[in-house]
């Protein structure tokens, strides 16, 4: 089943000799009143052969055109950009045009060519290069099977465009970006237009086809939840710039800033100041008292004490209290798996995530607690 | 399972530099000849107006311009063209009102009104009116003067008069009406309606909320039509000459073709100062619209219009829904039914002697060898200079979607001229530049054609322009992605992306090619006829009958041409 990356004369290729390697980008454009929009600025990102790179953050981050600086579509401002060993733009200057980048990409709309088949559109990518250069017919055939065999869409190649389902346009989309045997595949948000339910399934495919074929990938998402289930590196982008870099279990446990803690997971975020630092434990004295929790602070610094939504419990006050906090349930919603419960402590709302209590009705008050060992502490950037 | 893709990872190579792709060089050095073939007319004929060089028409236009005669002409085409304008205006607006926002609304007649200019052309619509409604021999006035006689009515002859003021402002308004049609209603298409539900959910009727909230809002599309009816109705010229000559009113467009070509050689100084005039008015009209733009810049708004929303017209709506068809009936369906009757007999008067039914015109046409020669030339013409045009369309706004900035600017607006300055001026400058040495072009059929491509060539961006913005940039990004070069995308994918669009738009410029009358009485001759000439010379020399046959002739061609295409593109997006 595994595949191996092997160069030209079949001799496995060096670590450093593919991935993507991005340092110092920025990007500026111009709107229409020719004021500088800073799109990217300081972006330095190594991405290693086979690995399934995230690129996460909120809307208008630069997600979409940082992707658009790898594939070529976008000329950056500054920095430079290496694929598979192989400089792409240096200092902000174009060295490998879009078609010569060992890149294939999926778009958001997919951007399938609706008067093409399948099987033509997968056969395009082997049928541009330089005429000598270009695979004979019955070989270009032999190829668009197998890509489409592994892509479990055989019965689909001689199909109009028009005639597919969302998830099919998908998986066309991602056999056209690996067809030409691609290193490298980007995706721009490729889910974000299926439903639910099929999302997740072919979240699960193609992380397995990763692997299978063992192209690096470099994927675009809003979605935290698509973030965290895909990715070996998870990339937190914000107004343009590398707010955080690790896995996916760093960056939803240890959040490096408030804004990555906000981002990623529903969390309660209860604002104080450092008082004490002790072998990575942190005091912070907030609005619920003393804080003692995991993290990093300096004394004296604002800190912001990150607690998970469902690292909480819930419990009628007239039970034999534990360590807590007393409050007025002021609103719950039941959202399937859990219902989340809005209690006010004083001034400071939190946000529960506890299985449904049949007791539980709003207005009554109640005790609420977590397990600080749980929580992190965050400088409060914000 | 073993997937077999690594063979092709591409060992990076070294990076060449950079290189333009050919397509490149081709659509650049396709825009700059372009833009030089009307900029270099127009520019020297610009010079010549202020007694600069060889041609030098100082004197000349001075003369035109101080004498009665001239504002005699100025202010009979300054009557016609502006009720004719405003009238058309006002049965656009409602028409498109009617189609866009109201249950009245007739797909047929929606797709129908914008494309009568395709179907019958202006000479042989002005022609059927005259066979229709000339005060004697008019076909209608011969029924209609019947009728009367039912009722103890007797008449010599009208009741209608064609060869009148209001016939002539009729006939502009029938040809006016579907461009002003055509601004307005794709200006209510991109128009939100709920600014309108508002004002009727505020208990406004639905007439009162098309002159309160419709009608200003839409003030830039309105603007736009002015624009454009009037541009049209300053250039025209087959209408006036059919109808205002005999009628004995005289406006500027006939008097510059008459000027050009009814001396030798032409008396080009007297044309250009009446050129003048014309590109005064357009000019003024220009401003006016720019106004109107900038008073309502920040009012637009883009929605969609909801099927929802359309105003209920009760027994207005067979009222509104008869108007159109009966529109259409008198822009296409009476005026060929007036070239048919008069074409299939003898010769030409009131009454039609059923009996006497005969093709002997039609034979006429095919035997008579200038009428022959003129049909094939302008076939080919049109099929050449509409392909060219279409290319040369293709290729410019290739060059103006990759580049931004002044030039490209200045390029789009320099593209744009023969159409604002109108077909009578650029053909003018194209005999002022051309015609004599060193080019020594006159009576050759590339003039001919430079000219076609040169003032269709507006058109073709246009049709083109708008082809490229339907496909999106992305089908473009993920065709380089795939490591295709800017000619290959260009070739496998934006072309055949673009196809319906170049076909819609090929077609009408093939038609209005075939049908143009105003650039083929100035530039072409006895040898070198085309269709639009020949017409022209048969209008004073041949009988009514065999005008009437090549008049439906004509109109044959056009509208099978657009019915054709319009299928062939239909069948190609089915296929999507
Ligand atoms: N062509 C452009 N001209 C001007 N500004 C642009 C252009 N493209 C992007 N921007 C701006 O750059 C910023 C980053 O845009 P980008 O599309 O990369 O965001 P994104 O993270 O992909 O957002 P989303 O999740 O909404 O797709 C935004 O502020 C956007 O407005
Ligand atoms: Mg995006």
């Amino acid at each position: 089943m595994s595949t191996q990356l092997l160069d030209q004369d079949g001799a496995p290729l060096t670590d450093a000799e593919h991935g993507v390697r991005v340092a110092g980008l920025r990007m500026v454009f111009r709107d229409q009143n020719r004021n500088e929009v800073v799109a990217l600025q300081d972006v330095d990102l190594e991405v290693a052969a086979g690995e399934f790179c995230v690129l996460l953050g909120p809307s208008g981050c630069g997600k979409t055109t940082l992707l658009r600086c790898i594939a070529g579509l976008e000329t950056p401002t500054d920095g430079s950009i290496t694929i598979e060993g192989t400089p792409a733009v240096a200092e902000g200057r174009v060295l490998l045009e879009p078609q010569r980048r060992p890149v294939g990409m999926v778009f958001q709309s997919y951007a399938l060519w609706p008067h093409l088949t399948v099987a033509q559109n997968v056969a395009y990518p082997l049928t541009t290069g330089p005429r000598r250069e270009r695979p004979a017919k019955s070989e270009v055939r032999e190829r668009v099977a197998a890509v489409l065999e592994a892509m479990r869409i055989p019965q689909l190649a001689d199909r109009r465009i028009g005639q597919l389902s969302g998830g099919q346009q998908q998986r066309v989309a991602l056999a056209r970006a690996v067809a030409a045997g691609n290193r490298v595949v980007l995706f721009d948000e490729p889910l974000s237009n299926i439903d639910a339910k099929v999302r997740e399934d072919l979240r699960v495919e193609l992380k397995t086809m990763q692997k299978e074929l063992g192209f690096t990938a470099i994927y675009v998402t809003h979605d935290q939840v698509e973030a965290l289930d895909l990715a070996d590196k998870v990339v937190v982008l914000d107004h343009g710039r590398i707010v955080q870099t690790g896995t996916p279990g760093e960056v939803y446990f240890r959040p490096s800033t408030r804004h990555v803690a906000d981002f990623i997971g529903t969390s309660n975020l209860i604002a104080g100041v450092t008082r004490d630092v002790d072998d990575d434990r942190v005091s912070v004295d907030s609005a619920l008292g003393m804080l003692d929790a995991p993290g990093d602070g300096v004394p004296g610094e604002p800190a912001v004490v990150v607690s998970r939504a469902h690292d909480w419990w819930i419990e009628p006050t007239d039970e034999a209290p534990r360590p807590g906090w007393e409050g007025v349930l002021t609103s719950l919603r039941l959202l399937g798996a859990y219902t989340e419960y809005v209690v006010s402590v004083g001034a400071t709302e939190l946000r529960i995530w506890d299985r449904h209590h049949r007791w539980a009705e709003a207005g009554m008050r109640v005790r609420v607690g977590t397990d600080l060992d749980a929580a992190w502490v965050v400088r409060d950037d914000g | 399972m073993t997937v077999d893709l690594e063979r092709a990872a591409p060992a990076a190579p070294p990076a060449p530099p950079r290189r333009e792709s050919r397509i490149w060089l081709v659509a650049t050095a396709v825009t700059a000849v372009t833009v030089l073939l009307i900029v270099y007319p127009l520019g020297r004929t610009v010079l010549g107006v202020f007694g600069i060089g060889a041609d030098s028409t100082v004197g000349r236009i001075g003369e035109v311009l101080t004498s009665g005669e001239t504002w005699r002409l100025a202010l009979n085409t300054v009557i016609a063209v502006s009720v004719g304008s405003v009238v058309a205006l006002m049965i656009g607006a409602v028409f498109a009102w009617i189609n866009e926002r109201t249950d009245a609304r007739m797909g047929f007649a929606a797709r129908m009104l914008p494309l009568m200019p395709m179907f019958v052309p202006s000479i042989a619509s002005a022609i059927g009116w005259v066979f229709l409604a000339s005060p004697k021999a008019g076909v209608l006035n011969g029924w209609l003067r019947d009728v009367g006689g039912w009722f103890g009515l007797e008449m010599v002859e009208g009741p209608l008069n064609i060869y009148s003021w209001p016939g002539l402002i009729f006939a502009y308004v029938l040809f006016l009406t579907p461009y002003a049609y055509l601004t307005i209603s794709s200006g209510l298409q991109s128009l939100d309606p709920a600014l309108e539900e508002a004002s009727r959910d505020a208990g406004a009727g639905a007439l009162a909320t098309f002159r309160r909230i419709t009608l200003p809002s839409l003030r830039p599309a309105l603007g736009a039509s002015v624009l454009v009816t009037v541009t049209m109705g300053v250039a025209i010229f087959s209408i006036p000459l059919v109808i205002g000559t005999p009628a004995d009113i005289d406006v500027l467009p006939v008097r510059i073709v008459h000027m050009m070509t009814h001396s030798y050689p032409g008396d080009i100084g007297g044309a250009l100062g009446l050129s003048l005039l014309v590109v005064a008015a357009v000019g003024g009209c220009w401003l006016v619209q720019r106004r109107m733009l900038a008073a309502n810049a920040h009012a637009t708004i883009t929605g969609r219009s909801s099927a929802e929303a359309a105003v209920t017209l009760g027994r207005w709506k067979w009222v509104a829904r008869s108007a159109m068809l009966l529109f259409l009936l008198l822009t296409s369906v009476l005026p060929l039914a007036g070239l048919v009757l008069v074409s299939l007999q003898g010769f030409w008067s009131a009454e039609v002697r059923w009996g006497h039914l005969t093709f002997d015109n039609y034979r006429y046409l095919v035997d008579n060898e200038l009428v022959w020669a003129g049909l094939r030339n302008s076939l080919v013409l049109a099929v050449v200079c509409a392909s060219v045009a279409m290319a040369v369309g293709v290729l410019v706004t290739l060059v103006l979607a990759r580049r931004r900035g002044r030039v490209a600017s200045t390029v789009d607006a320099i593209v744009k001229v023969p159409s604002t300055l109108t077909h009578i001026v650029v053909a003018l400058s194209f005999i002022v530049a051309f015609a004599g040495p060193p080019f020594d072009l006159a009576g050759t059929y590339l003039l001919l054609a430079m000219a076609y491509v040169v003032l269709y060539v507006p058109q073709a961006t246009f049709y083109a322009t708008a082809a490229y913005h339907q496909v999106g940039p992305q089908l473009s990004e993920a065709s380089a992605v795939s490591g295709a070069g800017d000619g290959t995308t260009v070739r496998r994918i934006l072309l055949p992306l673009m196809a319906p669009g170049l076909i819609a738009g090929w077609s009408l410029v093939f038609v209005l090619m075939t049908g143009d009358i105003t650039a083929s009485s100035m530039l072409a001759g006895t040898h070198t006829p085309v269709v639009g000439f020949v017409i022209l010379d048969m209008w004073t020399a041949a009988g009514y009958p065999k005008l009437a046959a090549l008049g439906v002739l004509m109109t044959l061609v056009s509208s099978a041409v657009v019915l054709l295409v319009m299928t062939l593109r239909d069948k190609l997006l089915v296929v999507r």
